[in-house]
């Protein structure tokens, strides 16, 4: 069995974008990981659940996190330099691919980048009020009035 | 044609949605480019007036996509035209009642988006809509708030239903550690571990003497009082602990809480911060005064950096043990405690003029009557309570204080070369900055300072509270030191 720096695997969308990945990479996803381990990666790996758009990103981050990964636990600047990167990564992205990448990241089990994009979707619900969090993500507020009038007496003091 | 400057675009004037540029090739001056929104509703009006009168007209947006954007050809859009007051209203609901991102996420999703707010967010979303009130309802989100470890006197006969309820049982319910001699709590809002520490934890001079202090016993906690016949005399209340006990990377401010009679004036040099080095006891302590006050350069120092001094024993301890016995009075007077108090330097800094019979002639000499150095281009003395150097220049209006090993700050002021003799009592006041506050329980509190709580450096980070009431007279009853995160404004 060759190793896995030269193993490949291709990764295939939903809208028949392919994508040649090493095994190192692929291992990222853990879903892709239980397939491999199943031995059902024979030919290329059809992932029904992803755009070739979302994919690619997804693919340059598991790639950056397998180069740059910290030596140890100790090393903290290899932490800081891949934590500005992500940011950094998370910046080109309008909202709408940060939720289509917490969708794909939830299904290929990547808990890095699912906790990197909740934890930017996050930063938009700190402080708020729920009226500016739901015109900001288009919520709809569906209570009575007097469900929120009550859920609101339930939680007086985040209000103060 | 209406300009996209005369029509109503919701979030036009916040840049992170709408950007206005300028583009050659369009009739007006600037234009609004979309940079990312959910949904958006662009309204403008016109007088008809300004129209041709008994004409049928069409209205149209105008243009045009950057990119691969897709435009408004593939979205839903809901478009329309009329006169005021009729259908655009009706069309308006139709629009905000599209789609929300959050509609495709499965509830763990939503919930671990929650867990990266903070227990008062949390709280505020269940209030947007049902599902995310059930999300904020999931042991995953509140299992994140919770410190790693807690204290393990929770009741043991206690059931707790959920994550959540044992998250506001920790907030109500304050458990007590450490023999009972700290109380442990959660902040509600953020999560962040809070101490008291209860004054029988507390460093306090003569705390076993009952003629000075009275220990009063309370169901869940044990006070000091201060004695009503005790004298007029300067007293010290110390507290240390492990930060490890504390949430790592927080700001926090520590409070002594108390209650007062009339007599009693307010604390003064008082102050909080961390140490780093250790004393023969294996307790740590450093000397602060008005270090923390200084926001600049709490700003600008690594805590863990700052040189600290260890104080032993101070001059102001030593003139207080002279007062409790004979013995200790003699001890107190020879040279070599007295030595020790004095700069390394001292010798040079004598005016040489005069004969001391002892060091500690001298130490009060230099205490009470600036010497001029340097050409008199400074005046320098000791401060009688630590035995600090003091600098002050004559020409630049700045006062310089020199606290041990090289640590020093600078305070501005507006002061005349002359004023060298000015009451430095005062002077000492005006820096002391406490805002005694009422609390709830009936209870005052003072903040004592702020630090910066880093991720555990090592076991022996300790901080100490150090107060010191050169005023004070009595009726004081000190109930403990409280550790909680600083609010940020």
């Amino acid at each position: 069995m060759a190793s896995s720096s030269t193993n490949k695997f291709v990764l295939k969308s939903n809208d028949d974008v392919s994508f040649e990945v090493t095994e190192a990479v692929a291992r990222e996803f853990q879903v892709i990981a239980h397939i491999i381990d199943d031995d059902c990666a024979k030919k290329a790996i059809p992932l029904s659940n992803v755009t070739g758009e979302i994919l690619s990103k997804m693919i340059e981050y598991g790639k950056k996190h397998i180069e740059e990964a910290p030596v140890d636990e100790e090393d903290e600047e290899g932490k800081k330099k891949l934590q500005i990167w992500d940011e950094e990564f998370m910046k080109q992205f309008n909202m709408e691919i940060v939720f289509q990448l917490i969708l794909a990241s939830n299904y290929l089990n990547n808990k890095g980048l699912l906790d990197l994009t909740c934890c930017t979707v996050a930063d938009h619900i700190k402080d708020m009020t729920p009226d500016e969090v739901r015109t900001l993500f288009n919520v709809k507020n569906d209570y009575t009035t007097e469900e929120e009038e009550e859920i609101r007496k339930e939680n007086s003091w985040a209000f103060e | 044609m209406l300009s996209a400057k005369e029509l109503a675009i919701t979030w036009g004037n916040s840049p992170q949605y709408w950007q206005w540029i300028s583009i050659p090739e369009a009739r007006f001056e600037k234009v609004a480019e979309l940079l990312n929104v959910w949904w958006f509703e662009i309204r403008g009006k016109t007088n008809t007036h300004l129209l041709s009168p008994r004409t049928r007209y069409s209205a149209y947006i105008v243009f045009k996509t950057v990119d691969k954007c897709p435009g408004l050809a593939d979205l839903p859009v809901e478009v329309g035209v009329g006169l005021v007051g009729q259908e655009l209203r009706e069309r308006n609901e139709e629009i905000v009642s599209e789609y929300s991102p959050f509609d495709a996420l499965p509830e763990e999703c939503i919930s671990k988006i929650i867990s990266f707010t903070s227990p008062r967010d949390a709280c505020v979303a269940t209030s947007v809509c049902k599902t995310f009130e059930s999300a904020v309802q999931l042991d995953s989100v509140w299992e994140k708030f919770l410190p790693a470890e807690y204290p393990s006197p929770i009741p043991p006969s206690r059931f707790f239903s959920s994550k959540k309820e044992l998250y506001f049982s920790l907030c109500n319910d304050s458990v007590l550690i450490e023999d009972d001699k700290m109380i442990w709590w959660l902040d509600k809002a953020s999560g962040k571990r809070c101490i008291m520490l209860s004054a029988n934890k507390l460093e306090i001079s003569w705390r076993n003497s009952p003629e000075f202090w009275q220990w009063l016993l309370r169901p869940e906690l044990r006070f000091v009082k201060l004695s009503d016949r005790f004298v007029e005399c300067p007293f010290k209340i110390h507290g240390v602990m492990n930060s490890q006990i504390l949430s790592p990377r927080t700001r926090y401010s520590a409070y002594v809480v108390y209650k007062k009679r009339d007599r009693f004036h307010e604390f003064h040099n008082i102050g909080v911060g961390l140490v780093t080095e250790k004393r023969e006891d294996g307790l740590m302590e450093v000397e602060f005064g008005e270090f923390f006050n200084d926001e600049e350069l709490m700003d600008s120092l690594d805590c863990y950096e700052i040189k600290m001094r260890i104080i032993d024993i101070s001059p102001r301890d030593a003139w207080v043990a002279a007062m409790v016995s004979k013995t200790f009075e003699s001890a107190v007077k020879s040279d070599s405690v007295w030595e020790k108090f004095l700069p390394l330097e001292y010798a040079s800094l004598i005016p040489q003029s005069r004969v001391f019979l002892s060091k500690k002639e001298l130490y009060f000499a230099l205490c009470d009557n600036p010497v001029l150095i340097e050409e008199g281009k400074k005046s320098f003395w000791l401060e009688k309570a630590n035995g600090k150097k003091c600098i002050m220049l004559s020409s630049k209006e700045v006062v310089v204080h020199n606290i041990g090993n090289g640590l020093q700050f600078l305070n501005l002021g507006l002061r005349k070369s002359q004023n060298f003799s000015m009451d430095r009592r005062r002077e000492r006041e005006t820096r002391d900055v406490t805002k005694p506050k009422a609390r709830q329980d009936g209870w005052m509190e003072a903040e004592l300072g702020e630090f910066y709580n880093e991720a555990c450096v090592d076991d022996t980070s300790v901080s100490v509270v150090e107060i010191k009431s050169p005023y004070w007279k009595r009726g004081l009853i000190i109930q403990g030191f409280e550790f909680r995160p600083t609010k940020t404004p």
